[in-house]
C-alpha cells in the first residue's frame, strides 16, 4: 500500500555539497526501517526529502508508487515526529493533536475529537490534553508529538531522532514503545538515529549510511554478523568491534596465516584472501568473540597488556593494548576521556568482553584466545568485507 | 576597616564577631539607602517634566516662585487652559488627525514587515542579504532630507494634505526598522515549527498565519508600539507634508499656538498632557508584552 521507492536519490545543497549520493532503496508497506550513520551522513536529508522539507537533486522517490517528488508536504500524507517535537507552543495538547486532522481532513468535530482521544489513550496522555506544551517533561512532549503523528493514520510515519533529547532510561522505555505502535498500526516508518542501539533494537532493516552513501542495508542480525565493510562493522555494535593490521602470508599450498597486530591461523578461508590483490587486511573481532586463555601455552594465544577492567555486572570489559607503551597512553587517554558527553569513547584501543572477576586486575599481561571463525577481514584498502563474497549474504536492494 | 572602629575591644574574640555582624548590617542597610537613592534620583529626572507639565497647565507658574510659595500656585489653579484647549483651538481634531494616521500606519506597517521580515528571515532567496541592507541604508538619511523630495512627489500626484500620504511616509519610514526588529525574532524561531504545521496540511503561507503569526505576537506588538509611537510624534513629515489646519496632527498643530497665542504656557502643557495621554495608556496595558518583546531571542 504505502511503499516507499527511492530511486538513484541524490542531494545537492550550494552546488557542490553532496548531501546523499545515488541512493536506492525500496521500502516494504508496513516496514520499520532505520537509518542510521554519523552526523553529516544524509540520513536527516533523506528523510527531509520523503517529508517533502527539501527538493530531491536527482532521482525519484515514489510513496505507494506515486511520484512525490513535486508534491508539498501536505499532500504526501506522511506525518513526522521532529527532535525538537515541534508542538505548537500557542495550542493546547488537544489542539496541537487536531491541528493536522482540522487541516487536512473533512471529518467532522466530534470525529476528530474522537480520533484524539483515541491516539491519547494509546499514547497516555489523556489527562495532558488541555495542558499547553510548556507544562509538559520532555518524556510527556515526545509522547504528545508521537500523538500527534499517529492520529493523522498517514501512509507514512518519519521519525527524526525523536527519543535524543530524553535520558537514556526513558529512551529505553519510548523505543520499545514506539516499536509497539508501530507494529499495531502496521504503517510504514522510516527512524533516523545516530544511535546504532535503537537502530538495532527497533528496527526491521537497517539501512547504514556514511558521507551521503549507504553503505548497507539488512536486518539488525544481517548487519551485525555480516558487515559488508570495515565502516560498518565498526559502527554497528557497542562496545565497537576491535580492528587489528595484519598482513596474509600464504604457505603455498593454499592456505596461510595473518600475521601483524596478532598472527592468526586462517584455515579454510585462505582462497578467499588468495584471490585478493592485496595482501594488507585488517580483521574484525567482536569483544564478545575474545576469550581468556586457561591454557596459557596455546598456540592461539594473543599475549595482551591490560589497560583496565570495567565491571559491567554479568561481564567485566578488559581493556587492553597490543604493546606497553599504547597501553600508558591508553590510560591517560582514559582519563580525558571520562567526561566527554557521548558515552561513544573513541580511542584506538581494544575490549573485550570477560567473564566477571575472572582476571586480577593487577596483573600486568594476560593471553587472550580469538576463535578463527568469528574473525572478520576486510581488505585494508576498500574496507570491503573480504568473507562476504560467500554467497550467503542477501542484501536486498542495496547499492554498494 | 570595621573591626578598627573599635581598638580596645578587639582582643575579645567574643565582641570582635559580634561587631563584626553589626557593622555587616550597617554596610548592608547603607547599600541599601544609596541603591535606592540612585534609583529614586533617577526616577525624580525622568518625570520631573511630566510633572512640570501637570503643575502649568492647571497654573502658569515660575519655577522659583512654585518653590517659594507652592500655596500660591495651588490657591490659583483652574482648569481653564484644559477648557480652552478644547473649545477655541482645533485640538480634537487634531487628535483625532493624529489618531488616524496612527492606527492606519501601526496596522499597514505591521501587515507589511510581517511579511516583509519572515521573507527575509525564513526564505532563501537571491538577493535576501542585499535587501535587508539596503532597507537598513534607508535609515541613515535624516527625515527632513526625505522630507523635501517626498513633499514634491506627494504634491504631483496628490497625496499632499491627505492623511492617506501621511500614512504612507510613516509606513516607508518606520518598515524598515520594524522590518529588521521581526526578522531578528523569525530567524531565532525553530524551523520546525513550520514543517511541522506544513506536514499538517498547511501550506506555507498557512503555516506562517497559524502558527509563526501566533507565536510573534509579543515581538509583533513591540513592533506595533515602536510604529505608533513614532507616527505619533513625527514632526517634520506632518509639517511639510500638511498645510491645511484641518488635517494636521498634533505635533505641528501644537506648534502653532506658539506666538499666535502669544505663548500660552498653560495650553501648551494641557496640550503636551492630553497628546501623552494616549502613549501612557498603551504603555501601561501593553508594557508585559514590550518586555516580554524585547527579550525575544531567548525564546525556547
Amino acid at each position: 500500500m504505502s511503499q516507499i521507492d527511492f530511486e538513484s536519490v541524490t542531494k545537492v545543497y550550494d552546488g557542490d555539497v553532496v548531501a546523499v549520493d545515488d541512493f536506492n532503496l525500496t521500502i516494504e508497506s508496513g516496514e520499520f526501517l532505520t537509518l542510521v550513520g554519523p552526523s553529516g551522513s544524509g540520513k536527516s536529508t533523506l528523510l527531509r526529502m520523503v517529508a517533502g522539507l527539501e527538493d530531491v537533486t536527482e532521482g525519484t522517490i515514489a510513496i505507494g508508487g506515486e511520484t512525490v517528488n513535486k508534491l508539498p508536504p501536505r499532500n504526501r500524507d506522511i506525518a513526522m515526529v521532529f527532535q525538537s517535537y515541534a508542538l505548537y507552543p500557542h495550542l493546547s495538547v488537544r489542539e496541537n493533536m487536531s491541528f493536522g486532522l482540522k487541516r487536512s481532513t473533512n471529518l467532522s468535530n466530534d470525529e476528530i475529537s474522537e480520533r484524539v482521544e483515541e491516539a491519547a489513550s494509546m499514547m497516555g496522555i489523556s489527562d495532558l490534553l488541555d495542558d499547553r506544551p510548556k507544562q509538559l517533561s520532555g518524556g510527556q512532549r515526545q509522547r504528545v508529538a508521537t500523538g500527534r503523528a499517529i492520529v493523522r493514520k498517514p501512509a507514512v510515519f518519519l521519525f527524526d531522532e525523536p527519543l535524543s533529547n530524553l535520558d537514556a532510561k526513558l529512551r529505553k522505555h519510548m523505543r520499545t514503545e514506539l516499536k509497539r505502535i508501530q507494529q499495531e498500526l502496521d504503517t510504514t516508518s522510516i527512524y533516523v538515529t545516530h544511535d546504532q542501539e535503537e537502530a538495532m533494537t527497533m528496527s526491521d532493516r537497517i539501512a547504514i549510511l556514511n558521507y551521503g552513501e549507504l553503505q548497507q542495508v539488512g536486518t539488525p542480525r544481517e548487519v551485525y554478523d555480516h558487515p559488508a565493510n570495515l565502516f560498518v562493522a565498526e559502527f554497528i555494535g557497542s562496545p565497537s568491534m576491535n580492528i587489528f593490521d595484519v598482513r596474509y602470508e600464504s604457505t603455498g599450498d593454499g592456505t596461510g596465516r595473518l600475521t601483524g597486530d596478532i598472527d592468526l591461523e586462517i584455515g579454510d578461508r585462505a582462497p578467499m584472501l588468495e584471490a585478493r590483490e592485496t595482501d594488507r587486511f585488517k580483521i574484525g573481532i567482536r569483544p564478545e568473540n575474545i576469550h581468556v586463555t586457561r591454557d596459557e601455552t596455546s598456540a592461539q594465544g594473543v599475549e595482551v597488556f591490560i589497560d583496565l577492567i570495567e565491571p559491567l555486572g554479568r561481564d567485566d570489559l578488559l581493556y587492553f593494548s597490543l604493546d606497553r607503551e599504547s597501553s600508558e597512553q591508553i590510560v591517560s587517554e582514559l582519563d580525558v576521556e571520562e567526561d566527554a558527553e557521548s558515552g561513544d569513547i573513541e580511542l584506538d584501543d581494544h575490549k573485550a568482553f570477560i567473564e566477571a572477576d575472572s582476571v586480577d586486575p593487577t596483573r600486568e599481561r594476560i593471553v587472550l584466545t580469538i576463535n578463527t571463525q568469528d574473525v572478520h577481514i576486510f581488505d585494508a584498502e576498500t574496507g570491503e568485507n573480504v568473507m562476504l563474497e560467500e554467497p550467503k549474504q542477501e542484501q536486498p536492494a542495496s547499492t554498494t | 576597616m570595621a573591626t578598627e572602629t573599635d581598638p580596645q575591644h578587639a582582643p575579645e574574640t567574643g565582641s570582635e564577631s559580634e561587631s563584626g555582624l553589626l557593622t555587616e548590617r550597617y554596610v548592608e542597610l547603607g547599600k541599601a539607602i544609596g541603591f535606592h537613592a540612585l534609583l529614586w534620583s533617577l526616577v525624580t529626572i525622568v518625570l520631573f517634566p511630566v510633572l512640570w507639565m501637570i503643575v502649568v497647565s492647571v497654573n502658569q507658574i515660575a519655577f522659583d516662585t512654585f518653590v517659594s510659595d507652592p500655596a500660591a500656585w495651588f490657591s490659583d489653579a483652574s482648569m481653564s487652559a484644559y477648557d480652552q484647549m478644547v473649545n477655541e483651538t482645533r485640538f480634537l481634531t487634531w487628535f483625532t488627525n493624529s489618531a488616524i494616521v496612527s492606527v492606519s500606519a501601526t496596522v499597514v506597517s505591521i501587515v507589511v514587515c510581517l511579511l516583509g521580515a519572515y521573507s527575509i528571515g525564513r526564505l532563501h532567496f537571491r538577493g535576501r542579504q542585499t535587501v535587508a541592507t539596503f532597507l537598513l541604508i534607508t535609515q541613515m538619511f535624516p527625515a527632513i532630507l526625505i522630507a523635501i523630495p517626498l513633499f514634491l512627489v506627494f504634491r504631483d500626484i496628490g497625496l499632499f494634505n491627505t492623511l492617506t500620504g501621511l500614512v504612507i511616509a510613516y509606513v516607508a519610514f518606520t518598515l524598515p526598522f520594524a522590518i529588521w526588529m521581526l526578522r531578528g525574532f523569525y530567524e531565532n524561531l525553530p524551523t520546525s515549527l513550520e514543517e511541522a504545521a506544513m506536514i499538517d496540511g498547511c501550506t506555507r503561507v498557512g503555516a506562517v498565519f497559524r502558527v509563526i503569526v501566533p507565536l510573534s505576537a509579543p515581538a509583533i506588538a513591540t513592533t506595533a508600539i515602536f510604529t505608533w509611537v513614532l507616527a505619533w510624534n513625527e514632526f517634520v513629515f506632518a509639517l511639510v507634508l500638511i498645510n491645511d489646519p484641518d488635517k494636521k496632527t498634533l505635533p505641528p498643530g501644537m506648534s502653532e499656538w506658539i506666538g499666535q497665542y502669544s505663548l500660552n504656557w498653560d495650553l501648551l502643557m494641557a496640550g503636551a498632557l492630553g497628546a501623552t495621554l494616549p502613549m501612557l495608556v498603551i504603555f501601561f496595558f501593553l508594557q508585559s508584552y514590550i518586555v516580554k518583546g524585547l527579550s525575544e531571542g531567548a525564546v525556547k
